[in-house]
């Protein structure tokens, strides 16, 4: 799971209001190398909430990401390259999703996160 | 038969006897007579014929000829009536059956010539043992007279017939053997010749039979029953007071009038059990007459009796209130075996999804080509009716049931990025194996899309959303399902965005449950059939758009066509992804661990074959592999 899904991911439990963004449990990362498309990068970042995507980083280990950002760091290669690598190329292998609200786990396991919800949750 | 000539008022001239050749005669027909010789016979060989034939009782034996000489005249009536059957070719085109008449009629009088002979032969072989037995008795006599030479002389005598005698049994054999290849042949002919019969007569009636006039009858019919079920339907409408409900109110109302039921039936302990207590007391009551023992041993039984009387209760008050199903029914608990779970019309009566789509079915669906091939087809037929903007730029989009992401990868061809949910991990895991660019997660759709609100730029589904129209519990299940998974699609869709979902309603109360939930969800737009007019190519597509006042996209097939097998004009978006599957993931070093790591991983699946691995496993090849 890469880091541009968890950013849109939020948590769907019944009555749950505050549930985004999910906290990161990594406890296996992997980076795979893909293509770098600024044009995609360029589309997607104003969606992208740039908080939740720092400190999932940082929960994965990826540091660099500054604090603040604004549309004209668009336009600088180097942020883009950085801004792809967090985005992109980071994997979750092995971890858990928590909401922040009820403070439930979604096990992620190869890769893929278990989103299935108990009959009282939904 | 002279006589028949004589009678013959024409043939005047024709007076001398003649040896009619056996067969060919009533063959010729119509031939005329090819003789240039001064008699000239005035009458047509058709009136003659019948006289002719009426001497065709009994063809003569083979060795008649041999033994009568031909007159010198005959030599005429040779050539009046052609040779052996050689000029008896007719005129008319041979049909199928006339040709093994021909055939026939000379394998009928070489069969009976070769009865004829054996009879001949056995006759002579009859006469040849009795003459070997006078001579023999003739040799004794002579010996009892003392006549030595008289007596060798009958001896030499008897050894001549022996020897004829082996040759007449070697000649009859050679004659019954020819005459059952004969008969034999006979009777293969007529076979095949019935056979060729049967043949061209079943061609006749095939050509009155095609094929597409029968799928056309078909298609007809559906369209029929199709219009009476609409007509029932619209009849079936509640009209007046009873359309101004809420369906959805009462339908609430339902439900919780169920619960109160329920939790009656469940909290009834002193409803029921006193029910249940009473014929226990009855029974106590007329065991005091019995001994004591068994009136002990009855006694713990009976509140055990209303325990488990009370469960059945409770059970089936369960069942009642989930009995009442909507669109199918199938067994719950567990898996059921595969061959229940093979497929009766649809997967979707007989398992739910994560439980149909295990991982036998999986691996199934992914290799099977024709699948592949039609995800392939409808996921390209998705993103046309999707209209994403033309710019170039790659997309966020969803691929709601996903499956082993056949529709995901065509997705990345166009190089778009994607997410994909769905709720059996068989087949997840069969798509990460795969290693499909696309995020998956483990996802009931049923439940709602774990979104958050305006980040998607559109949705695709391929062949799922129809399993939410199944119902688990109640028939309150499906719509709750339904109304959840819309409402937060519509959520997640950034604005102009458009979701497309590919769906196979098993009838047109599905199709309607899932466009009126999409309604009432905000959507706009509706279904699109694509070559509505094919029973077999038939697609359905739902085409929700958020806001916008777009037109519904314009359906395939209209005109009653059929898709054709080439590709569409494809466009691509972004940069068209062209890595190769294996290999292309770095440097040396990690291809073969990538190539190592999918050979254990193949072993502990159980995979017979795999090679171990040695110095060779991954080294670099010539370019022309």
């Amino acid at each position: 799971m890469r880091l541009l899904c968890h950013n849109m991911l939020q948590c769907h439990i019944k009555g749950v209001v505050n549930g985004y963004p999910l906290k990161i449990e990594a406890e296996k990362v992997e980076t795979r190398e893909t293509d770098y498309e600024p044009d995609f990068l360029r589309h997607i970042f104003p969606r992208i909430q740039w908080d939740a995507l720092r400190e999932a980083a940082a929960a994965m280990g990826v540091d660099d990401l500054p604090e603040s950002v604004s549309e004209e760091m668009l336009e600088d290669e180097s942020f883009l390259k950085q801004f792809h690598h967090a985005l992109l190329e980071v994997h979750l292998e092995q971890g858990a999703l928590v909401c922040p609200e009820t403070g439930r786990k979604f096990v992620v396991s190869d890769g893929i996160p278990n989103l299935l919800l108990r009959e009282d949750e939904c | 038969m002279r006589d028949c000539w004589a009678a013959a008022p024409h043939a005047g001239c024709l007076a001398t006897r003649w040896t009619p050749k056996s067969g060919p005669l009533e063959r010729r027909g119509l031939q005329q007579p090819s003789c240039t010789a001064s008699t000239v016979l005035l009458c047509s060989p058709a009136a003659l014929l019948p006289r002719v034939a009426g001497l065709q009782v009994a063809p003569p034996p083979r060795h008649f000829a041999s033994h009568t000489a031909l007159p010198p005249q005959s030599w005429m009536f040779k050539r009046l009536f052609g040779g052996d059957g050689g000029g008896g070719a007719s005129s008319s085109k041979p049909l199928p059956s006339n040709v093994s008449q021909k055939a026939q009629g000379s394998t009928i009088d070489a069969i009976q010539k070769l009865g004829e002979t054996e009879e001949l032969l056995t006759k002579r072989q009859a006469l040849l043992e009795r003459k070997i037995e006078q001579e023999l008795e003739r040799a004794k006599v002579f010996l009892r007279q003392n006549n030595k030479r008289a007596a060798t002389m009958a001896l030499k005598k008897k050894k001549l017939y022996q020897n004829q005698l082996e040759a007449v049994e070697n000649n009859m054999l050679r004659v019954s053997e020819q005459q059952m290849g004969l008969e034999n042949l006979r009777t293969t002919v007529e076979a095949v010749d019935a056979l060729r019969t049967g043949a061209h007569a079943s061609k006749a009636t095939m050509q009155e039979m095609k094929i597409d006039d029968v799928d056309r009858v078909l298609d007809e019919i559906n369209d029929q029953a199709d219009q009476m079920r609409q007509i029932q339907d619209a009849m079936g409408q509640p009209i007046g007071m009873a359309a101004d409900y809420d369906e959805d109110d009462l339908l609430g109302e339902l439900e919780e009038l169920e619960a109160s039921t329920l939790d009656e039936t469940m909290l009834g302990e002193t409803a029921a059990v006193p029910g249940h207590r009473i014929p226990a007391e009855q029974q106590q009551q007329q065991l005091p007459s019995m001994p004591n023992a068994p009136t002990t041993k009855v006694q713990p039984a009976a509140p055990a009796k209303t325990a488990e009387e009370l469960e059945l209760e409770a059970l089936q008050a369960e069942m009642a209130s989930r009995s009442y199903c909507g669109a199918s029914t199938y067994l719950g608990s567990g898996t059921p075996h595969l061959g229940a779970m093979g497929r009766t019309d649809r997967p979707e009566n007989a398992a739910p999804p994560e439980i149909f789509y295990n991982e036998e079915e999986a691996r199934k669906y992914t290799e099977n080509s024709r699948m592949v091939n039609i995800q392939t087809q409808l996921t390209e037929r998705a993103l046309e009716l999707l209209a994403l903007p033309d710019d170039g730029e790659p997309k966020l989009l969803l691929d709601l049931g996903c499956g082993s992401g056949l529709s995901g990868e065509t997705l990345t061809d166009r190089g778009h990025i994607w997410m994909g949910l769905d709720i059996s991990p068989a087949m997840l895991e069969v798509a990460s194996d795969r290693e499909v660019e696309g995020d998956l997660c483990l996802h009931d759709l049923g439940h709602g899309l774990p979104i958050r609100p305006g980040s998607i730029d559109g949705a695709i589904s391929i062949s799922a959303v129809q399993w939410l129209c199944n119902a688990d519990t109640s028939a309150n299940e499906p719509r709750r399902r339904l109304r959840r998974f819309f409402e937060s699609l519509y959520a997640c869709l950034s604005k102009g965005a458009r979701a497309v979902l590919q769906v196979y309603p098993a009838n047109t109360d599905q199709a309607a449950m899932m466009t009126n939930a999409a309604m009432r969800a905000g959507f706009s737009g509706g279904l699109v059939v694509d070559f509505p007019h094919s029973t077999r190519a038939k697609k359905y597509f739902l085409v929700l758009m958020v806001g916008g006042t777009a037109a519904l996209p314009q359906a395939k097939g209209l005109d009653g066509g059929e898709p054709d097998e080439e590709g569409q004009q494809e466009v691509y978006v972004g940069h068209r992804k062209t890595k190769r599957r294996k290999g292309g993931h770095g440097d040396k070093a990690s291809q073969r661990d990538w190539i190592v790591r999918k050979k254990q991983q193949q072993r502990t699946r159980g995979y017979t074959g795999v090679k171990p691995d040695s110095k060779y496993t991954g080294r670099k090849r010539k370019d022309r592999f």
